[in-house]
């Protein structure tokens, strides 16, 4: 196999006396798109700016396209392309003007290309960039990143308080660089319906480290969900095999892994078990990282849906 | 041809794409000859990525439904409409056998299934409508 | 290196045209004539407008990008930090070069506006006013430096206080002669210098950012931090000597003045209120007399007291005043001007206007209202009068060849005679129809003897700022008297500790140099003279101990706080050469959070995992 384009390394950050990452590894494969998730305040930022090499690990080690994060030549920082969530630019310069200096300052950058995707998303060369609006700000962001190259694009939530347009825009922009180019992806993002189609692997953070490292695919045949009403006097399973049994009315949501038909078998004949299916991303997402206790939204209805004794 | 995928759905994005396609196939709505869409037109279509889309069209290959030709695309091959007919019935098969499971697991035992496909297989014919394959 | 210019140029731009302006502008301060003609020996607006200038040049440069936000937008380009810094010091370069250029311009455009004494093409200061201006060199390198330090903000504005009122005072002393006037040369030099290095210093310094949760790179502590450390305990020692000297005179204050009074020598306290003086004993304890203040007569008694040179942030001074007496301008370099139906000439010696030798002198002598504007140079026995009619002056000679000494009024009996007129060495002339007549003798020879020199003198012997023997020898009417001053009383004791106190915190390494230095009369602000020559070797010690005593305590801070060996090397060295003020610089630099020792994670394996792809996938 070839080497990987990012590899995290048991990192390790604390910031005072807070861990944020604990041990944090994985890989990312030339031409993947591996997307990171996980709770605002998880760590996602801090990984990414450790794999830029804005912060240093406190242990570990991450490397990108062969080299220590810690110790980035210039000539591959040109070689990664970075989206941000808040689209940093020149607020004195024009469009115009920012294409100049992308193309000034990195010696891959496609002109003829960034002209164009320009021109379709009809943003024109002399517009001020505080006069832009945040989407228009993220296109370009994109095309500036996209237009010159990179073997690896980083994208930190690139899509944070876009309309529903502008980010299937984002999006098609993503596919036809994947289409066109072998970029490998490295993507954080909380919009989970849109990370479901175009990842190639999942990996959610929690706790500083990686609760799932897998792909996709993988995801979806080995996790099941249903719904299960115990009778009187039946627990709820515990083991290896369960993910997170919650509280519901009349019983519990149970999230399966690897289960083998026995379980199933078990937990039919104690109880009423709904057909489980394969969790949507977002649901997978909130049954590993939500919360242990119900929210401060759902505390009343619990005290209704658990009537004296619990069963039926 | 279409195309349609649900990323909702259990299957993995690659196989309903090798599905669909297959499904065109035996339908006989892309016949031998017809060209696949890029990789990249498909991608945009399906907003999916790419990978994906290669990952079906190399299992396609595989499977001998279609003929990758260099710098032309994918064609549906000659044999196309053969594996189709094998393919049919084992589309048939997994249908029969996810309906297996579904039931397995809302507690029939294999006696309602048969009873029930009876019932089912009755009211089709009672319609009339029967396709050719 | 264009791109980086090209985002830069809002404020390389702007400091251009607004430097250019508020410097021209600033050069209103004087007329016209002052600026640009005659010297007005120090261009004070200028200056401080240039310093200000330059360092919120320096700092805009070095922390636009901060300001912005876009600071990791550029450190994401396939950039140098070199490039980006050599961008940065090339903008603020284009822009003194524009101030040098511009500046007299948009001076002579200010004064055309608004002064109606003015003629274009006098520029004959303008190179007084580019050595003022390079001031801006050191001052944008300060802003820079400072703005580049990876600290936080209050420590970087800190630091760039302290260096400026360094660079200012060392520029000012090193071009300083005698006379505390400037030379071009030197002043300029000085600054270039103090320029380059502090730009290098801050090239280096743009390399590093703050982590708070890492310790100090070795790097930033040695290349950055110390150099920070030195010029701040130099600050510190300036400020500190100014004390002790504040202290020193304080204490001359409190000890008694030895005066006569009823036939002998004796000591009296000296604050008196109302008029009423008291007398002290031997021991510094008033005694039970009290006493007009005619009861007693003041002796001298020189006590050297040696004030130190002070720290100075002020504009240098590139010539003598110029000075103007009925219509006449004189600079201080010897060329006079006069102002004809608005146009400016020069005037000299002769018809030839040849010109006064620098140092010149002008007066106007004669009667009130009608005086003549004359010129007196240094070494010359003539007197030269100002013929309007001629258009030059008229060399008028002193009688008997005497030497002018000083130009004053006469002692007329009313106010209305009174002229001026001319002191020479052997008498005093007035001017009487173009010609110099004696009209009385010398002041000097007039004035009665100085009372000063009719006063008993007491000696002063063994003098070491803090105390000292005074001796009277006794002549035929006063008995001999001799007397020891050191501090006695409780405010004596008390100055004197503050003194001793404040030497023992000075630097050890420059307290080692000063008790090398033989005593004598004044200080540099460095130096302590407490300890010259090695007296007060107990001092010395205690100085030395408590550098040692803060830095054991430095070492179990560190070492407390889990710092590794060249940290605490470095700060013990630090501690034990500049004393107690780098330890507390040590307790600002060295935090616990950046040392705190994280223990290692355990390897945690993920809850779902998958190969990568292309190999098989395991339950």
């Amino acid at each position: 196999m070839s080497a990987p384009v990012v590899e995290f390394a048991g990192v390790a950050r604390w910031f005072g006396t807070q861990p944020v990452l604990q041990g944090l590894s994985f890989r990312v494969e030339p031409g993947q798109v591996y997307a990171l998730l996980g709770r605002n305040g998880a760590g996602k930022t801090t990984a990414l700016r450790i794999l830029l090499g804005f912060l240093q690990p406190h242990a570990g080690r991450a490397t990108v396209l062969g080299h220590d994060c810690t110790a980035l030549p210039p000539a591959v920082r040109g070689r990664i392309g970075y989206v941000g969530e808040d689209h940093r630019l020149y607020p004195t310069m024009t469009v115009g003007d920012a294409v100049e200096f992308e193309a000034g300052t990195r010696p891959s950058f496609r002109r003829a290309f960034a002209d164009q995707a320009l021109q379709r998303c009809g943003l024109p060369a002399d517009r001020r960039i505080p006069r832009l609006s945040r989407g228009q700000r993220a296109q370009l962001s994109l095309v500036l990143a996209v237009a010159s190259n990179p073997e690896l694009l980083v994208c930190d939530d690139p899509a944070l308080g876009l309309d529903a347009v502008m980010r299937r825009e984002l999006l098609d922009a993503l596919i036809d660089l994947l289409a066109d180019t072998g970029c490998a992806v490295l993507l954080s993002s909380h919009f989970l319906h849109d990370v479901e189609r175009i990842a190639d692997r999942v990996g959610i953070l929690h706790d500083g480290a990686l609760l799932v490292d897998a792909t996709l695919d993988d995801v979806k045949r080995r996790v099941l969900r249903c719904a299960w009403s115990p009778r009187a006097g039946s627990s709820p399973p515990s083991g290896p095999h369960v993910l997170r049994t919650a509280p519901r009315r009349d019983g519990h949501d149970l999230t399966l892994l690897d289960a083998p038909p026995e379980l199933f078998a078990q937990l039919r004949a104690t109880g009423e078990l709904t057909p489980p299916v394969p969790p949507s991303l977002e649901e997978l997402f909130l049954d590993l990282a939500g919360p242990e206790r119900p929210g401060i939204l759902r505390e009343p209805l619990d005290a209704l849906a658990a009537p004296a004794g619990g069963g039926r | 041809m279409l195309i349609r995928i649900d990323p909702r759905s259990p299957e993995p994005l690659f196989e309903q794409v090798v599905f669909a396609v297959k499904a065109a196939v035996a339908k006989g709505t892309a016949k031998a000859g017809d060209r696949l869409p890029s990789v990249r037109e498909l991608a945009r279509d399906l907003a999916i990525n790419p990978n994906t889309v290669v990952r079906a069209y190399e299992a396609l290959e595989r499977d001998g439904v279609v003929v990758r030709r260099q710098g032309a695309g994918c064609f549906v091959s000659d044999r196309g409409s053969d594996l189709a007919q094998g393919e049919k019935k084992k589309q048939l098969l997994d249908l029969m056998r996810r309906a297996a499971t579904e039931a397995f697991h809302l507690g029939f035992t294999a006696e309602d299934v048969k009873k029930a496909l009876g019932q089912g297989l009755d009211e089709v014919q009672f319609e009339g409508k029967r396709r050719q394959p | 290196m264009n791109r980086l210019l090209g985002k830069d140029s809002v404020w390389w731009l702007f400091f251009a045209c607004a430097g250019s302006a508020a410097l021209g502008c600033s050069l209103t301060e004087h007329s016209f004539l002052y600026s640009f003609v005659a010297s007005p020996g120090a261009f004070e607006a200028l200056y401080y407008v240039t310093l200000g200038a330059g360092v919120l040049l320096g700092a805009v440069a070095a922390c636009f990008d901060e300001a912005l936000g876009t600071r990791e937008f550029l450190a994401q380009r396939p950039l140098a930090t070199r490039a980006i810094v050599r961008s940065r010091i090339h903008g603020c370069a284009t822009v003194m070069a524009v101030w040098f250029v511009l500046v007299p311009l948009v001076g002579t455009v200010a004064f055309w506006v608004s002064d109606r004494l003015f003629e274009f093409g006098w520029f004959r200061q303008v190179p007084a006013h580019w050595a003022t201006m390079t001031t801006a060199v050191p001052a944008t390198a300060i802003g820079f430096a400072a703005g580049s330090l990876p600290f936080a903000w209050w420590a970087r504005l800190l630091n760039a206080g302290v260096a400026v009122v360094v660079v200012c005072t060392m520029a000012w002393w090193i071009a300083a002669d005698a006379q505390r006037n400037h030379d071009c040369t030197w002043f300029a030099g000085a600054n270039v210098v103090a320029g380059v290095l502090l730009f290098a210093v801050g090239a280096r310094a743009s390399c590093w950012t703050r982590d708070p949760d890492l310790p100090l790179p070795r790097g930033l502590r040695v290349g950055i931090v110390a150099p920070l450390l030195v010029l701040a305990a130099l600050l510190f020692s300036a400020f500190n000597r100014e004390a002790l000297g504040d202290a020193i005179w304080k204490l001359h204050r409190a000890y008694p003045e030895p005066v006569v009074h009823a036939g002998r020598v004796a000591l009296q306290a000296r604050d008196s209120v109302d008029g009423v003086v008291h007398l002290v004993d031997a021991e510094h304890r008033p005694l039970d007399i009290t006493l007009g203040r005619r009861d007693t007569t003041e002796m001298r008694h020189p006590v050297p007291l040696g004030g130190p040179q002070s720290v100075r942030v002020e504009a240098p001074r590139f010539g003598r005043w110029a000075h103007t007496q009925g219509g006449i301008t004189l600079g201080g370099d010897g060329v006079a001007f006069v102002v004809e139906r608005s146009r400016f000439r020069r005037v000299g010696k002769g018809p030839e206007q040849a010109p006064f030798a620098p140092g010149s002198r002008v007066g106007g002598l004669g009667p009130r209202g009608e005086s003549q504007t004359v010129i007196a140079e240094p070494l010359g026995s003539d007197l030269w009068r100002y013929d309007a009619s001629e258009g030059h002056f008229v060399a008028t000679a002193l009688p008997d060849g005497d030497r002018v000494v000083e130009f004053e009024w006469d002692d007329a009996a009313t106010d209305e005679q009174r002229e001026a007129v001319v002191e020479g060495a052997r008498g005093v002339y007035a001017l009487r129809g173009g010609q110099l007549i004696r009209i009385g003798e010398p002041r000097s020879a007039r004035t009665t003897e100085s009372s000063n020199d009719k006063l008993p003198e007491v000696r002063v012997q063994d003098y070491d700022l803090l105390s000292w023997r005074a001796e009277f020898a006794g002549d035929g009417t006063l008995a001999a008297w001799s007397h020891e001053f050191t501090p006695r009383t409780l405010a004596e004791r008390w100055h004197a500790s503050v003194a001793w106190l404040l030497s023992s915190v000075r630097p050890p390494v420059l307290q080692a140099i000063a008790a090398a230095q033989p005593v004598r009369d004044r200080w540099p602000v460095l130096l302590d003279p407490l300890v010259a020559n090695w007296r007060r070797p107990w001092l010395l010690l205690t100085t030395l101990g408590l550098a040692v005593g803060c830095a054991w305590s430095v070492r179990n801070r560190l070492q407390r706080l889990g710092a590794d060996a060249p940290a605490r090397r470095f700060w013990v060295a630090a501690t034990l050469l500049l004393g107690p003020f780098a330890a507390l610089v040590s307790w600002w630099a060295e935090r616990p959070r950046a040392w705190a020792k994280h223990p290692l994670p355990l390897p945690r394996v993920p809850r779902i995992s998958s190969h990568p792809v292309g190999q098989q996938v395991l339950p």
